[in-house]
């Protein structure tokens, strides 16, 4: 476990001393979030949208959806495919005391407590400087079990990078892949807008992939739209994604592994 | 001048050649220039599902704005891009060194070496779309639209340009920033939408982003037909002052470049 402790420290000062970079980063989810603030004081300024959504209801969306993308959403992907696999640094990991994926769990941690606590400062500074109404759950229960929501929603999204990342070990241009997924989760996440405000057929697709409980079921969680079976339902999905995610990683990992051959480190 | 336009010539060369001794990366490439096009045509698309009108555009003409988004980032994604993603490391590795060494100006070589051939798949998706787009409108086009479009097309690249190496500009003082140009992926994203939807906002915002609002607008508004001249008009001017701003700003900053090898 100390050893565990140990990484997480020596990332989370990589992590300080690349602060800059996290800072842009937070940018670059800032300028997209706020563009689609500013369309929809447009398109839904004076008006209830279907679905119940008005224009306040939605800036506190995509207050939440700031804060989320930048601490739930991790970024080892591009690192996994190309400096693990097709570098080689790989079997530098391989020889060392510890899983791979623990490794990656922890050196990733630092990197969204920092870009999370800029998403956080953000929003705040927004609600203050522009009164903006932020819906939260008001109940502790609920919001204790919107912290699972989330907690659970990050292990998602973290075994899913995991494994798109090892699609190295058999593609080895891998780039157009990840631009591909990347776009489908902007919407299928509700990164783009509300799930419930997409057409019908794209709802079905986000509602039964791993994708929306990524970053939606966390938002509404906190806004306090589920109730609390609801959430323990959510909970439960969320388990049985990871579960999921956690054998195919296992499989593709054990057989990836077999593939893996590397020269000079 | 001749001497730089052969230097070009050379370089498109080069990398047409490249394109064939690196099949998998130019697929690749294709597949992400088509995805994220189509991404800006179906994002916009849902965005204004429920909405007939917004900031004085009409949906299909936001539409109209999205295809025109497309051609004119294809046309400087073809051109720029690449070389603007190997900025910062040029500089954080000391290559500017051997850079400023050289018999030719820094900013002809650091913008141009890269060309991504691959982005002209972005171009295809962004000129059907237009075409379809129009054709649903019952709006057709001359020749003197499509050449005032082309060439109000050629200035937006050059303010989208100059913009880029001016922000890019900073790494000589933070080479750290190695995703600088993701950020400036996602500023391009200010020019999708409206210029009336920042004037909305904020007059103080709509003063800061106004050249960017330019760049798509006025090429789009030229092909249904709602240019004035004065549109074209600020887009010239505006691309001329901008131009120069990242010439001198980039021989300013140089004037701070620490080199590391040397």
């Amino acid at each position: 476990m100390m050893r565990y402790g140990r990484i997480f420290l020596l990332y989370f000062q990589h992590a300080f001393a690349y602060r800059s970079m996290s800072f842009v980063w937070f940018l670059t989810a800032l300028i997209d979030i706020s563009l689609v603030i500013f369309f929809w004081n447009g398109a839904a300024a004076g008006r209830t949208f279907m679905a119940g959504w008005n224009f306040p209801s939605l800036v506190s969306y995509y207050l939440f959806a700031l804060v989320a993308g930048s601490l739930l959403m991790p970024h080892m992907e591009t690192d996994i495919s190309r400096l693990d696999i097709q570098q080689g640094g790989l079997s530098a990991y391989l020889l060392k005391p510890f899983s791979y994926i623990n490794f990656k769990f922890i050196s990733e941690l630092p990197w969204r407590l920092i870009g999370g606590s800029f998403g956080c400062i953000a929003a705040l500074l927004c609600i203050y400087v522009f009164h903006i109404h932020v819906q939260v759950a008001s109940n502790s229960m609920t919001l204790l079990l919107a912290i699972c929501v989330a907690g659970l929603g990050y292990m998602i999204a973290f075994f899913f990078k995991m494994i798109i990342g090892i699609f190295a070990f058999w593609i080895i241009e891998i780039r157009g892949l990840f631009e591909a997924i990347e776009v489908i989760m902007i919407i299928l996440m509700g990164n783009l807008m509300p799930l419930n405000l997409l057409p019908q057929w794209i709802q079905l697709i986000a509602y039964i992939s791993p994708f929306s409980y990524m970053i939606y079921f966390p938002i509404i969680a906190f806004e306090g739209k589920l109730t609390q079976i609801q959430l323990v339902q959510t909970i439960g999905i969320e388990l049985l994604w990871i579960g999921l995610l956690y054998v195919i990683y296992q499989k593709l990992w054990s057989a990836g592994l077999r593939k893996f051959s590397a020269v000079g480190n | 001048m001749k001497r730089y336009f052969n230097i070009y010539k050379a370089l498109l060369r080069i990398n047409f050649a490249n394109l064939f001794a690196y099949r998998a990366n130019f697929l690749n490439g294709m597949i992400a220039s088509f995805v994220w096009s189509s991404f800006v045509i179906i994002s916009m698309t849902l965005l204004t599902a429920n909405t007939k009108e917004v900031f004085g555009w009409k949906r299909e003409e936001i539409l109209v704005l999205s295809g025109t988004y497309n051609i004119v980032y294809s046309v400087f994604y073809l051109f720029f891009s690449r070389n603007f993603e190997e900025f910062t490391l040029r500089i954080h590795f000391g290559q500017l060194d051997s850079i400023l060494t050289k018999p030719i100006n820094s900013q002809f070589f650091l913008s141009s070496w890269n060309v991504g051939y691959n982005n002209i798949i972005r171009f295809l998706n962004g000129s059907w779309f237009l075409i379809f787009m129009l054709s649903r409108m019952h709006i057709g086009f001359s020749f003197i639209t499509l050449l005032l479009f082309f060439i109000t097309l050629l200035f937006s690249v050059s303010i989208i340009y100059s913009i880029w190496f001016i922000i890019m500009s900073i790494a000589i003082w933070h080479s750290k920033l190695s995703n600088l140009v993701d950020l400036m992926y996602s500023i391009n994203g200010i020019t999708r939408y409206p210029d009336g939807m920042y004037k909305k906002s904020s007059a103080f915002l709509f003063i800061i982003l106004f050249p960017l609002t330019l760049v798509v607008t006025t090429p789009a508004r030229i092909l249904i037909h709602k240019a004035q001249f004065t549109d074209i008009a600020v887009l010239i001017v505006c691309a001329g002052i901008l131009l120069y701003i990242s010439h001198k700003f980039w021989n300013f900053a140089l004037r701070f470049y620490t080199s590391v090898s040397s």
